[in-house]
C-alpha cells in the first residue's frame, strides 16, 4: 500500500509504493535528495525520520549505528516505508531539493500550420499568457479542443529551450475531435487553452548508450529530445529507429541527417513497413522492431526511449527485453487515441 | 536535537579570528580563489563523532575477533586471499594520502566550514590506514600461506603495477591543494568509491572471506563525509566564475588517472581473483561511473558550466578491454609479483566470453598457453611468449596495452632528448601540460634493464624465507613451487622495450 513520504521543514509530499525504497520514490518524482552508493554502505542519505516507522534492516550496521537508529535516523536509500512517514531534512536548500516543473495553464496562438505528410501536421504555437513554459525534454501539453470541453495531449517537439513556443505534431484521423478542426477550422491567429507540462518521458541523466524508437508523430518527442542534445553537446550514442508505412510518411530527414553531423554517435535509420511501388528507397524495409531486432545485437547496458501507438510500443518491448535490455531501462510515451480507449 | 547541532556549530565557528599582527604566508600555492563562506559539509560535533568512530572500531575489531575463532581465514578461496595481498600493500597508501591531503586542504582554505569537514576526514584517513594495515596483519597471521603480507609495504615501492597504484594515490597530495581534492574526493571518492566499497567487499564475501567486507563496511560509512567534502569543495570553487576551466581541466585529468588504475587494478581483482563472480566489472562501472557519477553528479554540476571529462568516451571504450589486458601484463610477467597466480580454467574464459563477448578471441589463447607453463619442469613463462615487454606510460605508468595490445592507444614520442611511452592520448595531453612533474621518473625496466629475471627477482626480496622459492607462483599448488633456480635457469633477460 503506497504511503505519503513529507519532507519537513518544506512540507513537500510524495507518495511510495511498495518494494520501493523511500530514495527511489523520490528520485522518481523529482525529488533531489542526497545520495552515494544507494547500498545502505555509505550513510549520504541518512535523514531523521520525526513521525511514522520505517523498516531499514537492510542498513549496513556500520553507516547506520544502533544508537542513530534510536534516535530515529534512517538511511533513505535502504529505508522501507511502514506507514506515512515525516523526514526532517535540516540541511538542504528548498531550492536544490525540487527539480519538478509546476504545471500551469497557458494561453497560446498558433504562429504557422505546416503539411509534414499527407497525415500529419504540425502546429507552431506562440505562448501568450504566461509567455515562457518550462518542461523536460519529452513531456507534453494538454490541448483544449476549441469549442469542446474536451482535452487531448501533444508532445513538444520544441527542445526546452524554445520556451516561448510549443510545437506539436498532429496525426489527422479520419472522424478525429481535433483532427476534424485541424483540417475545416485551424488557421494562424487562432487562440488555445493549454495545460502542462505532464510526463514522465525524458532522458535520464547517464551516458549509457540508447535506442529510440518512433513511429507517426511519435516523432515530436523524440526531436525534442534529439534538439535537446544537440543544444547540449550530448554526446552519449543513440539509434533511432523511425518506423513509417510508405516513402511519403517519412519526414524532418533534413534535420536528422544534420544530428548526425552534431551528435557524434548518433544515427538515424528509418524504416519502411509497407513501401509502395514507386518509392525509391534503399534503407530497411519491415516493421520497425523487426529492424531494431536486427541492428542492435546486443542490448545489455543500453537504454530504450520509445513513442509511438500502443501495439508499437508493446512489441518493442518485447524485443527489446530479449536484446538483454533491463526493463527498469525502457522509458515510453504511448500515443492513445481517443478510439483506442473506445470512448 | 539537528536545529542545536547547528546553533552548536555556528557557535564554535564564531571563535575563529583572523589575525592582524602578521601576514601568514601560504605553505601550498593554489591557483584557485576560494570564497569565505560555504556551507558546512561536516555534520557533526567533534564530540559525537569520537563515540561514533569508536563504536565503528569495536564492532570491526571485534568481528575480527571473532573471525579467527571460526578460522575464516582460511575458508577463504585461496585464489581471492592472493589479492589480498596487493590490495593491503596498495591501499593504505591511499589512505595514507587521503589524509595527508586534508593538512593540505586545511593549510591552504581560508574558509571554516570547510576545514571542519577536512579535519574530521583526516582522522576519518588515519583510522582506515589503521584498519587496512590491520587487516593485513590479520591475514598474514592467520591465512595458510602467509608470504607477500609480511612484505606489502615494502614491496609496494619496487613492484612494477604497484608503481601505478602509486603514482594515481600521490595525485591526492602532489600540486595543487584544490586538484588534490578533486583528484581524491571527487574523482577518487565519489566516482569510484562504490566499485571499490561495495563490489569489491561483495567480491570477497562471495569468496568466502568476511573480515574484508567487515572492515571495508566500516570505512565506507565514513565515505559519505568526504564526498560531501568534495562536492562542497567543488561547489565553494565553482561559484567564483574565474575556476571554472581549471576545475574542467582537473576533472579531465584526474578522472582519466582515476579511471586508468583503479579500472584496471579493480576489474582484475574482481574479474580474475574470485572463483564466485557476482557481475561482470564493466556491468558495475556502467552503473556506478556512468549512472551515478556522470549522469547524476557531474549532470548536476551542469549549471555551473561543468561538462563531462573530456576523455570520457575513450575510457568507455576501453572499459570491455582494459582488465583483461591489464590481467594479462600481470600474469605473463608473474614472478616479479609476491602473490599467488592461480590460471584461468576453462569455465573461467566460458564465463568471460559470456560476460565480455569477444574476450575469447583476444585472450583466449594467452590462458591456454598459460595453463601450460605452471609447471617449473616445463622451464617457461608466459611473458616469453610475447616479442618485447609492453612501454611503460611515462605519466599513469601503466603497461601500454590498452585497450587491447592489438588496438594498442600507445604512442611513443621523443620528449625532452629522450624516447617517451604513453598509454594514451590523454596521458601525452596531460604530460605536455606540465612536463616537469613526469620527467624525473625513472620507470621500472629502466632500474632493471639488462639484468637476468632471477637477480631482479633476488633484488626485489620476493623470496619465501627458505631463501630459494618464489614468493609469486604461477598456480596455487603447494608442491611444484618455483624457486630461484628454476627462474634462472629461463635465462631471461629483462629489456627496456624503449632501448632496444
Amino acid at each position: 500500500m503506497p504511503y505519503t513520504i513529507t519532507l519537513l521543514p518544506f512540507e513537500k509530499q510524495f507518495t511510495c509504493g511498495d518494494n520501493e525504497t523511500v530514495l527511489q520514490a523520490a528520485i522518481r518524482q523529482g525529488f533531489n535528495l542526497r545520495y552515494g552508493c544507494k547500498h545502505g554502505g555509505c550513510g549520504l542519505c541518512k535523514a531523521l525520520v520525526v513521525e511514522g516507522e520505517m523498516d531499514n534492516t537492510e542498513a549496513s550496521s556500520f553507516a547506520l549505528l544502533d544508537f542513530e537508529r534510536q534516535q530515529g535516523f534512517s538511511l533513505l536509500c535502504c529505508a522501507y516505508p511502514e506507514s506515512d512517514v515525516s523526514i526532517e531534512l535540516w540541511d538542504y536548500d528548498e531550492a536544490d531539493l525540487y527539480t519538478g516543473v509546476t504545471v500551469q495553464q497557458f494561453e497560446a496562438e498558433v504562429e504557422r500550420i505546416t503539411s509534414l505528410t499527407h497525415d500529419i501536421c504540425g502546429i507552431h504555437l506562440r505562448l501568450v499568457s504566461p509567455e515562457r513554459i518550462e518542461f523536460k525534454a519529452g513531456q507534453y501539453v494538454d490541448l483544449l479542443v476549441p469549442g469542446t470541453n474536451e482535452w487531448r495531449s501533444y508532445s513538444m517537439a520544441n527542445p526546452p529551450s524554445r520556451s516561448g513556443e510549443v510545437e506539436i505534431m498532429v496525426k489527422l484521423m479520419r472522424g478525429g475531435l481535433f483532427s476534424s478542426y485541424v483540417e475545416q477550422q485551424l488557421q494562424p491567429g487562432v487562440r488555445f487553452m493549454l495545460q502542462g507540462p505532464y510526463g514522465n518521458f525524458h532522458l535520464r541523466d547517464t551516458q549509457r548508450e540508447a535506442i529510440f524508437i518512433a513511429g507517426g508523430s511519435g516523432m515530436a518527442p523524440i526531436l525534442s529530445l534529439l534538439r535537446d542534445m544537440a543544444e547540449r553537446n550530448d554526446a552519449r550514442p543513440v539509434t533511432y529507429f523511425y518506423g513509417a508505412r510508405a516513402r511519403r510518411d517519412l519526414f524532418q530527414l533534413d534535420e536528422l541527417q544534420s544530428f548526425e553531423q552534431h551528435l557524434p554517435h548518433f544515427r538515424f535509420v528509418p524504416a519502411l513497413s509497407e513501401s509502395q511501388p514507386d518509392d525509391v528507397w534503399d534503407g530497411e524495409t519491415g516493421l520497425i522492431t523487426d529492424v531494431a531486432k536486427r541492428v542492435v545485437a546486443d542490448g545489455k547496458n543500453k537504454q530504450a526511449y520509445m513513442c509511438g501507438p500502443t501495439a508499437m510500443i508493446d512489441a518493442a518491448i518485447v524485443v527489446l527485453q530479449k536484446l538483454g535490455v533491463e526493463e527498469k531501462e525502457i522509458f515510453y510515451d504511448k500515443f492513445v487515441t481517443k478510439a483506442d480507449t473506445g470512448n | 536535537m539537528a536545529r542545536n547541532l547547528i546553533k552548536a556549530h555556528d557557535k564554535i565557528k564564531g571563535l575563529e579570528w583572523t589575525p592582524t599582527y602578521f601576514q601568514p604566508e601560504a605553505k601550498y600555492q593554489t591557483k584557485f580563489h576560494i570564497p569565505k563562506k560555504t556551507k558546512d559539509p561536516f555534520r557533526h560535533l567533534i564530540r559525537d563523532y569520537m563515540a561514533m568512530e569508536a563504536e565503528k572500531d569495536d564492532r570491526q575489531y571485534g568481528f575480527l575477533d571473532g573471525a579467527v575463532r571460526m578460522d575464516n581465514p582460511n575458508q577463504i578461496e585461496p585464489r581471492f586471499a592472493e589479492s589480498m595481498k596487493a590490495a593491503m600493500a596498495i591501499l593504505p597508501f591511499a589512505e595514507y594520502a587521503a589524509g595527508k591531503c586534508q593538512g593540505m586542504l586545511i593549510s591552504t582554505v581560508d574558509n571554516e566550514e570547510l576545514r571542519n569537514g577536512y579535519l574530521a576526514q583526516m582522522l576519518d584517513e588515519a583510522r582506515h590506514t589503521q584498519q587496512e594495515m590491520f587487516l593485513g596483519r590479520y591475514f598474514m597471521k592467520h591465512y595458510a600461506d602467509p608470504a607477500g603480507f609480511d612484505i606489502g609495504q615494502k614491496a609496494f615501492g619496487s613492484h612494477f603495477l604497484a608503481a601505478a597504484g602509486r603514482a594515481f594515490f600521490e595525485t591526492f597530495i602532489a600540486g595543487d591543494p584544490i586538484e588534490c581534492s578533486i583528484s581524491l574526493q571527487v574523482v577518487g571518492e565519489t566516482a569510484f568509491t562504490n566499485p571499490l566499497f561495495v563490489a569489491f567487499p561483495n567480491t570477497a564475501a562471495a569468496n568466502g572471506d568476511h573480515a574484508t567486507p567487515t572492515v571495508f563496511l566500516s570505512i565506507q560509512s565514513d565515505e559519505a563525509r568526504h564526498m560531501a567534502n568534495g562536492y562542497a569543495t567543488l561547489v565553494t570553487a565553482l561559484s567564483e566564475d574565474r575556476n571554472l576551466p581549471l576545475i574542467q581541466e582537473a576533472i579531465d585529468k584526474y578522472f582519466w588517472r582515476g579511471h586508468m588504475f583503479i579500472d584496471a587494478f579493480l576489474g582484475t581483482l574482481t574479474d580474475y581473483f574470485s572463483v564466485n563472480r557476482i557481475g561482470a566489472y564493466k556491468d558495475m562501472w556502467q552503473q556506478w561511473v556512468m549512472d551515478d557519477w556522470i549522469g547524476s553528479f557531474i549532470a548536476r554540476l551542469e549549471k555551473f558550466g561543468l561538462k563531462p571529462p573530456r576523455w570520457l568516451p575513450q575510457a568507455q571504450g576501453n572499459i570491455p578491454w582494459i582488465n583483461h589486458s591489464a590481467a594479462m601484463a600481470a600474469f605473463a610477467l608473474w614472478p616479479i609479483s609476491f602473490w599467488r597466480y592461480d590460471p584461468m580454467t576453462e569455465k573461467d574464459c566460458a564465463w568471460f566470453e559470456k560476460h565480455y563477448p569477444g574476450w575469447y578471441s583476444h585472450y583466449g589463447k594467452f590462458w591456454e598457453a598459460y595453463r601450460l607453463m605452471t609447471d617449473p619442469k616445463q622451464g617457461q613463462i608466459p611473458a616469453q611468449l610475447f616479442p618485447s615487454l609492453p612501454p611503460l606510460c611515462q605519466v599513469c605508468q601503466m603497461p601500454c596495452v590498452f585497450p587491447r595490445p592489438d588496438i594498442s592507444a600507445m604512442r611513443i614520442v621523443d620528449r625532452a632528448g629522450k624516447k617517451r611511452a604513453f598509454c594514451s592520448e590523454a596521458c601525452e595531453w596531460m604530460f605536455d601540460l606540465e612536463p616537469q612533474r613526469y620527467l624525473g621518473f625513472t620507470n621500472w625496466y629502466e632500474k632493471f634493464d639488462g639484468q637476468d629475471l632471477a637477480d631482479v627477482v633476488t633484488e626485489l626480496g620476493y623470496i619465501r624465507p627458505d631463501g630459494k622459492t618464489l614468493i609469486a607462483q604461477p598456480h596455487l599448488n603447494q608442491e611444484n613451487m618455483w624457486t630461484i633456480d628454476d627462474i634462472r635457469r629461463l635465462k631471461y633477460t629483462v629489456k627496456d622495450p624503449l632501448r632496444s
